[in-house]
C-alpha cells in the first residue's frame, strides 16, 4: 500500500478515537440526564443507620465511610474508620482516586439528610460509582443506635441480632470517639490489619 | 487527480470526522453548572426559603414538585408544576423552566428528594432555584452531645502490649 495510504489511514483512525473518547470538563456532570433521572427516581443508594452499624461493627474493609460535616464537628464526634471531607471539598480533583474507585463502597454521612443527598447526587452526576450515603446522618445514628433500648416482653432472634449489633455500635462508636485524636486511626488501623491477618491476608 | 481518486474515500470519512470533531467542540454540555459551586452553596446553605419570605414576593414564582404531589401548606397561592424525575430532566422541561425566567422553588416532603432536584436542576444551569424550607430548625445542626467515656482504656494483645 501507498505510504500516503498508510499515514492517512492512520491518521483517520486517530480522528476516530478522538471524536469517540468522552469529552471530560473537570467539575461538570458528566452522566446522561436520564440516567441521573433514573438513579434519583430508584432511592437504592440509601442506606439504614442499621446496615451501616454492621459494617462497622465487621469492620468489614472494603468500605469508605466519608464524613463530609466541616472539621469541627468531626472533630466532636465520627464514625469509627471516616475521613473527613467537608461538602465544599468534595468535587476537588485530590479526592478523585477515593471516590471513583471501581470496588468498595463509599458512604456518605452528615448530621441530617439534607447535605449526605446532596454530595449524592453531586458524586453520581460526576461518574462515580459505588457511592452511597447514611439515611438521617449522625442525628439519626444517635437515635436508633447510642440511643437504643428494647422495652418489650418477648424478644425474637430478628430483634436480638437487631439489638446485639446496636449495642456492640454503640460501644466501638464510644471507644473510638472517647480516644485522643491522635489514637483514632492507629487504633482503626491496627483493627483492620488484625482482621487482614486472620482473614490469611498479609501486614 | 488519479491520486486523488486513490485516497477519496478516505477524503470523505476524514471530512466526516472532521464535521464531527467540530460538532462535538461546539457542542454545549447539557450539564452547565459547575459541581464545586454547587457544593460551595449547600455548605454555606443559601438556597433555602421560608415561607414568609417566600410569601413577600419579588417576582414571579413557580413551585416545582419532583415526585410525588405535596398537598396543603398554604400553597395554592402560587402556580405549581408537578414533575416525574423522568420528566424533569426531560429537554422539554428544562427549555420550559429557562424561558419562563421566574423565581422556581422547589417543595418536597423529603428532605433528601428536594435536595436530589436541587442539584439536578442547578447543574442543569436554572436560574435563581430555592428549596422551600417550612421548618426553622436546620435539619445538618448536631442535635446530640458526645459523652466520652473517661473510663475507656487501650485494647492489650496477648502479650499485653498496646496494640496502637
Amino acid at each position: 500500500m501507498n505510504a500516503r495510504i498508510q499515514l492517512s489511514v492512520l491518521l483517520v483512525i486517530l480522528g476516530c478515537f478522538l471524536v469517540f473518547i468522552p469529552k471530560k470538563q473537570p467539575g461538570k456532570f458528566s452522566v446522561k440526564p436520564g440516567d441521573l433521572a433514573l438513579w434519583a427516581s430508584n432511592d437504592t443508594s440509601s442506606l439504614p443507620v442499621d446496615e451501616v452499624a454492621r459494617l462497622i461493627c465487621n469492620e468489614t474493609p472494603d468500605i469508605t465511610l466519608i464524613d463530609i460535616r466541616n472539621a469541627e464537628d468531626f472533630k466532636i464526634c465520627n464514625l469509627p474508620g471516616s475521613v473527613n471531607i467537608p461538602l465544599q471539598n468534595l468535587p476537588d480533583k485530590e479526592h478523585l482516586t477515593l471516590l471513583n474507585r471501581r470496588t468498595g463502597k463509599n458512604i456518605f454521612y452528615s448530621n441530617g439528610d439534607e447535605a449526605s443527598a446532596a454530595a449524592l447526587t453531586l458524586a453520581a452526576g460526576l461518574g462515580y460509582k459505588n457511592c452511597y450515603r447514611m439515611k438521617g446522618g449522625i442525628n439519626e445514628w444517635y437515635a436508633v443506635v447510642m440511643n437504643a433500648s428494647f422495652s418489650g416482653g418477648h424478644i425474637s432472634a430478628k430483634e436480638n441480632a437487631l439489638y446485639a449489633n446496636r449495642f456492640e455500635a454503640k460501644r466501638v462508636f464510644t471507644q473510638y470517639n472517647s480516644l485522643p485524636d491522635s489514637l483514632k486511626t492507629k487504633l482503626f488501623s491496627s483493627r483492620q490489619m488484625e482482621k487482614a491477618k486472620l482473614d490469611g491476608g498479609c501486614e | 487527480m488519479k491520486r486523488l481518486k486513490d485516497i477519496k474515500y478516505i477524503l470523505i470519512i476524514s471530512a466526516i470526522i472532521l464535521v464531527m470533531m467540530i460538532i462535538k467542540v461546539c457542542h454545549n454540555n447539557i450539564w452547565p453548572g459547575n459541581a464545586g459551586k454547587a457544593a460551595e452553596t449547600i455548605a454555606l446553605r443559601t438556597q433555602f426559603i421560608n415561607m414568609e419570605e417566600l410569601k413577600k414576593g419579588g417576582g414571579p414564582v413557580t413551585l416545582i414538585i419532583p415526585g410525588s404531589p405535596v398537598s396543603g401548606n398554604n400553597l395554592s397561592s402560587f402556580p405549581v408544576m408537578n414533575v416525574s424525575w423522568n420528566e424533569m430532566m426531560s429537554k422539554k422541561f428544562l427549555r420550559e423552566l429557562n424561558q419562563m425566567n421566574h423565581k422556581y422553588v422547589i417543595v418536597s416532603g423529603s428532605r433528601s428528594d428536594a435536595m436530589k432536584a436541587w442539584v439536578m436542576l442547578h447543574q442543569a444551569g436554572i436560574k435563581n432555584l430555592l428549596i422551600l424550607k417550612e421548618e426553622e430548625m436546620n435539619d445538618e445542626l448536631f442535635k446530640y452531645q458526645f459523652q466520652p467515656d473517661t473510663t475507656i482504656r487501650l485494647e492489650l494483645d496477648n502479650a499485653g502490649q498496646n496494640i496502637i
